[in-house]
């Protein structure tokens, strides 16, 4: 009697230990949230604070505009939970990877799901009669690139990983809502150096179409992008076609990329006479919590101080 | 004795059959490619608006578009408070440093808007924003509803009447619509180049 209880136990805490050990380890296994750009990292490392691990799809060093997924990438995929997506064009490979990994099925979070999209406009701007439109379904990828977009991402990427990890949602909701907050302060730090916005006349070219709805907080609308298409240098006739017309648009500013200049920028520069003032990608460098505060507060000081300086302001003052 | 000389015809050189081949076979591709294409293409989808709905990617102006996403990041600070039995002024979401309630440079040029609160009115709670130069950005209305449950259809809303003397007596969809408001729709599309997973 006494051998056939001892075997008994040792039958059910046998069946039962491995399920034991399965839940002790699935507790202590934090969530493993894949990201596949710069600003992406920043997000969810502050929304997750401690709680979950964040990692690049992308090693640093990579330009996104250019990547060809390598098997080593696709290989560290099969220890994700979910990955967090752009969505919306800026990261298109990250589908391509997902459906060549060893979870072809992973869960991904749209981050873009809820933000009003602009429309994507290449070439010399469709003001200029030259939209590259397809009936409005090809948006501007770069939601990223201002404080409204990225506050609309950090909310709808914290709900969606408050559903996947419960035992952390509040932690989630509560760091997300911190977080949104100093975005806020920064983009109101920066217009209080403003004392008004220029009229209707300030027009603003970018060479990158990426700053558009960075530039729709200020309510300014880009009168002129420079490159063809997405990432695509303009052909010399290109170039001087979109001189003349950034001439006769009687274009203020010019905004320019910190990260990647191309000679045929100062060729614009000197041709047009407009000064270019850079504004960051945010999609070179080190993956850092901090990086998308530091440069988005960049980015809306360099808006500030081309507004003032182009515009006759000083100190604050219109002049 | 000598052989008469033999004339024999030298075409020239040319190489019109092997051109006319590879016409032919170049054509057939461009057939062949031209049908497949047009068979494989998916017509895209696009969901019709209702005339008492305005598209916020086509038809807003920039100040408009800009209004219309700093409303809808607003909406979830407000739909906490309005959870916790809290109606939020706009003076206190100025204070919040919440745009476009927060008066700073660019308040001008995105409309001049004035924005005072419309508490409990058939279920919802608003924010009415009226605009000093319509030319900018039309007056503008975020609604949400008064228990700050988001996550229902109607739960957060924004509309746009462009006017300068907008007004709104009830908070329904119906008396909106028949005193000229617009709701902002906004859509999701993935990149084109995404092969979208069932």
């Amino acid at each position: 009697m006494r051998y056939s209880l001892s075997r008994r136990s040792f039958v059910a805490v046998s069946a039962v230990l491995p399920l034991f050990s399965r839940l002790v380890v699935a507790a202590e296994r934090r969530l493993q949230i894949g990201v596949t750009l710069h600003p992406y990292y920043s997000f969810v490392s502050n929304i997750v604070g401690d709680a979950a691990d964040v990692v690049p799809l992308i090693p640093a060093g990579f330009n996104p505009h250019a990547y060809e997924p390598r098997a080593e990438d696709i290989r560290r995929l099969g220890t994700l939970d979910v990955v967090v997506l752009n969505g919306i064009g800026h990261d298109d490979f990250a589908e391509r990877m997902i459906a060549a990994s060893d979870r072809p099925l992973m869960p991904t979070i749209e981050a873009n799901r809820d933000v009003p999209l602009l429309a994507a406009v290449g070439g010399a701007s469709s003001r200029m009669g030259n939209s590259r439109m397809v009936a409005g379904q090809v948006v501007n990828s770069h939601t990223f690139l201002s404080i409204t977009g990225a506050i609309q991402q950090i909310q709808t990427i914290a709900h969606e990983l408050a559903g996947l990890d419960p035992d952390n949602a509040a932690t989630y909701t509560k760091n997300a809502r911190a977080y949104a907050q100093r975005l806020r302060k920064i983009k109101a730090a920066a217009l209080s150096e403003l004392k008004t916005m220029p009229g209707n006349s300030f027009r603003v070219a970018t060479i990158h179409g990426a700053y558009d709805y960075l530039l729709r907080e200020f309510g300014l609308d880009v009168t002129a992008v420079v490159e063809p298409a997405h990432g695509i240098e303009p052909s010399p006739s290109q170039l001087a076609k979109t001189i003349d017309a950034i001439k006769a648009l009687d274009v203020k500013v010019i905004f320019s990329e910190l990260d990647f200049p191309a000679p045929y920028v100062e060729t614009i520069e000197r041709e047009t006479g407009i000064r270019l003032y850079p504004l960051s990608h945010i999609i070179y460098g080190e993956y850092t919590p901090e990086k998308f505060e530091v440069e988005i507060a960049r980015n809306f000081a360099t808006v500030v101080r081309a507004i003032r300086e182009q515009s006759g302001q000083q100190d604050g003052v219109v002049r | 004795m000598r052989e008469a000389p033999q004339t024999r015809l030298v075409r020239p050189a040319g190489a019109g059959a092997e051109t006319v081949l590879v016409l032919i076979l170049c054509g057939a591709i461009l057939i062949t490619s031209t049908v497949i294409v047009a068979l494989r293409t998916a017509p895209a989808v696009q969901t019709a608006l209702a005339n008492w709905q305005i598209d916020a990617r086509m038809d807003l102006t920039a100040a408009e578009q800009g209004i219309n996403a700093d409303l809808r990041i607003a909406a979830d600070d407000i739909a906490v408070a309005l959870q916790g039995g809290e109606v939020p002024t706009a003076e206190a979401l100025a204070a919040e440093a919440l745009a476009p309630f927060l008066k700073d440079a660019t308040t001008g040029a995105r409309g001049g808007h004035a924005w005072v609160t419309i508490e409990g009115s058939d279920g919802f709670t608003g924010w009415l924003g009226r605009s000093a130069s319509p030319e900018l950005a039309g007056s503008m209305l975020l609604r949400i509803a008064a228990d700050g449950e988001t996550t229902r259809k109607a739960g957060i809303s924004v509309w746009l009447k462009r006017s300068t003397t907008a007004t709104v007596a009830r908070l329904t969809d119906e008396a909106l619509i028949s005193s000229g408001w617009k709701e902002i729709t906004i859509r999701y599309d993935a990149s084109v180049t995404r092969d979208l997973r069932p």
